[in-house]
């Protein structure tokens, strides 16, 4: 009877369309909330017009680890059924379609740049997704759906990290530079705080406390290294304290969720672990002869 | 011809940017790039977990990773001798030597690990004779195994992979830098952006090629090759869709730069 339950339980969920799943509406709620909160919040310097200030881009960090936690779950979803081909592939596909998205979407150089990159990240990622799974033969359930979760969660993450280190996502002078650094390194951030945690805690044991948790732990690491680069350009502009205030709370507030989320990934290790044993000391000489 | 830079041919008009249709065909050759790396990724002897274990043919890593590490290596390639010379059809040329010196060098290193670290011979297990050499494969097989190492036909058929997979991937970068118009100093800016638009649609295409082997394959006489039309089919229509936005972010940022410039 129990296992009818959950079957019928899992039937009901799956009914539910995807975007309204609570993994996915928080990632795609909070993770547009973010981005808007951090842009609309802004300010133009008055003397010096390529300095942004953002005082609330810790926001755009919170969406962005929201963001990342749903490509991840998405991740998890489809890697259960087994492609053959390893966890990180269907990774590298949902970042490598959501980085051309994100470019895309920034350089049309609107405040409109995320809705309309989030809006042709679903609508791609649900079109290869059909065609992979039908033409390809691969027979998975909801793949077009889960590819479809994992290319908008990774385009919402880059875009997120844009407006993290730029401030903005409308074009200002010399922007094309950063662009290209922040892309380049949001590329294999994103790809790999989205597909390491599955990869790293697979296998019959896998929890999703502990595997969401782990996705955290890699998302705050990329978040600090944003943080970072965001303080280093706005300090190097030498505008006065106010325009580094966004970077320096979205430094401290990721290592917070870095040390919060390590201690709690410890935690779920220690609770699923049957035994842990200590490895003991080298062998000396004399044992090994 | 403007797109290749050989000024000593007078090539078809359409090669112009003048010309209406020239945008159309830069989409179809970002197009034919995508199905190049497609079908370059189906010769590449991939062995996944198994070949790690020496229990299959191939090179012990994923279709994903071993891709992007020889594509990216021509892609390396590409730019360093699009900077250099400024020549379209030499980049594309030397980013498909590249990609198969990396490719090769590779097999070679995962060939001596194996023959002299784990102690198997080559020998594949797909075929019973290999079709280059006509050498007896079978009798080599260890049991409970798919075959080990990387036989001979197996490397060739690597290596032009790797060649194919690199004249791919950098022909997407030099159409895509091509696009916006700009060259000299005013492309340093948009070089950085082409090119990491070009390695996401190799990662792209490595995928759908993977998805499509089922994560193992031995080289072009394995029968998973045969299969080999329909991601070509699939990564043409995936790598049509990509290729409008690229083009499209290339054109309009070729317009902001020279407004800028």
């Amino acid at each position: 009877m129990t296992a009818a339950k959950i079957q019928n339980g899992n039937g009901k969920e799956d009914k539910k369309f995807f975007l309204f799943e609570k993994t996915a509406l928080i990632g795609l709620v909070s993770g547009l909330a973010g981005i808007y909160t951090a842009l609309l919040i802004s300010f133009r310097s008055a003397s010096f017009a390529d300095s942004v200030n953002t005082p609330f881009s810790f926001a755009a960090g919170i969406g962005m680890i929201a963001a990342i936690v749903w490509a991840a779950d998405a991740v998890r979803k489809i890697s259960k059924y087994g492609l053959g081909t390893g966890v990180p592939s269907v990774g590298m596909f949902g970042i490598g379609i959501a980085c051309v998205i994100a470019v895309f979407s920034v350089f049309l150089n609107t405040i409109w740049s995320p809705v309309i990159g989030t809006a042709l990240a679903l609508i791609i990622g649900l079109v290869s997704g059909k065609l992979i799974n039908s033409a390809l033969g691969m027979n998975i359930p909801d793949m077009e759906k889960r590819i479809a979760e994992i290319t908008t969660g990774c385009t919402l993450a880059i875009i997120s990290s844009v407006v993290i280190v730029a401030g903005t996502v409308q074009n200002i002078s010399g922007y094309e530079y950063i662009m290209a650094g922040i892309v380049a390194l949001g590329f294999i951030g994103v790809a790999v705080a989205v597909f390491h945690a599955y990869n790293a805690n697979l296998g019959p044991d896998e929890m999703k406390d502990r595997t969401r948790m782990l996705t955290i732990l890699d998302a705050s690491l990329l978040l600090l290294i944003f943080a970072a680069a965001a303080l280093f350009w706005r300090a190097g502009q030498n505008e006065g304290i106010q325009t580094i205030i966004g970077s320096t709370v979205t430094i401290f507030m990721s290592i917070v969720f870095i040390f919060t989320a390590y201690y709690k990934f410890w935690t779920y290790v220690k609770r699923d672990a049957w035994k842990i044993t200590e490895t003991g000391l080298l062998p000396g000489e004399e044992d090994l002869n | 011809m403007e797109l290749l830079n050989l000024s000593v041919l007078s090539g078809p008009a359409i090669l112009f940017p003048e010309n209406p249709f020239y945008q159309l065909l830069l989409l179809i050759l970002i197009t034919l790039g995508g199905v190049l790396i497609t079908v370059s990724v189906h010769l590449i002897p991939v062995g996944g977990a198994p070949a790690a274990m020496a229990q299959a043919t191939g090179v012990g890593t994923g279709t994903t990773q071993l891709a992007a590490g020889a594509g990216l290596t021509g892609l390396l390639v590409a730019v360093s001798v699009y900077v250099l010379s400024g020549s379209g059809l030499i980049c594309v040329l030397l980013g498909g030597i590249g990609s198969t010196i990396m490719i090769s060098i590779v097999m070679l290193i995962s060939n001596i690990g194996y023959i002299y670290g784990v102690g198997v011979p080559p020998a594949s297990g797909k075929a019973s004779r290999d079709p280059i050499t006509k050498d007896r494969q079978d009798t080599y097989v260890s049991k409970g195994t798919e075959g080990h190492g990387i036989p001979t036909a197996a490397f060739i058929s690597g290596a032009a992979g790797g060649i194919i997979g690199g004249i791919g991937g950098s022909l997407i970068f030099v159409v895509l830098l091509k696009a916006s118009g700009l060259s000299g100093d005013d492309a340093a800016a948009i070089l950085p952006i082409s090119v990491i638009l070009s390695i996401a649609l190799f990662f792209v295409n490595a995928v759908i090629a993977s998805y499509n082997i089922g994560g193992t394959i031995e080289g072009f006489y394995d029968p998973k090759f045969r299969k080999v039309s329909k991601a070509a089919a699939v990564s043409a229509v995936i790598t049509l869709i990509c290729g409008i936005l690229c083009l499209y972010t290339m054109i309009q940022f070729g317009g902001f730069g020279l407004m800028a410039g």
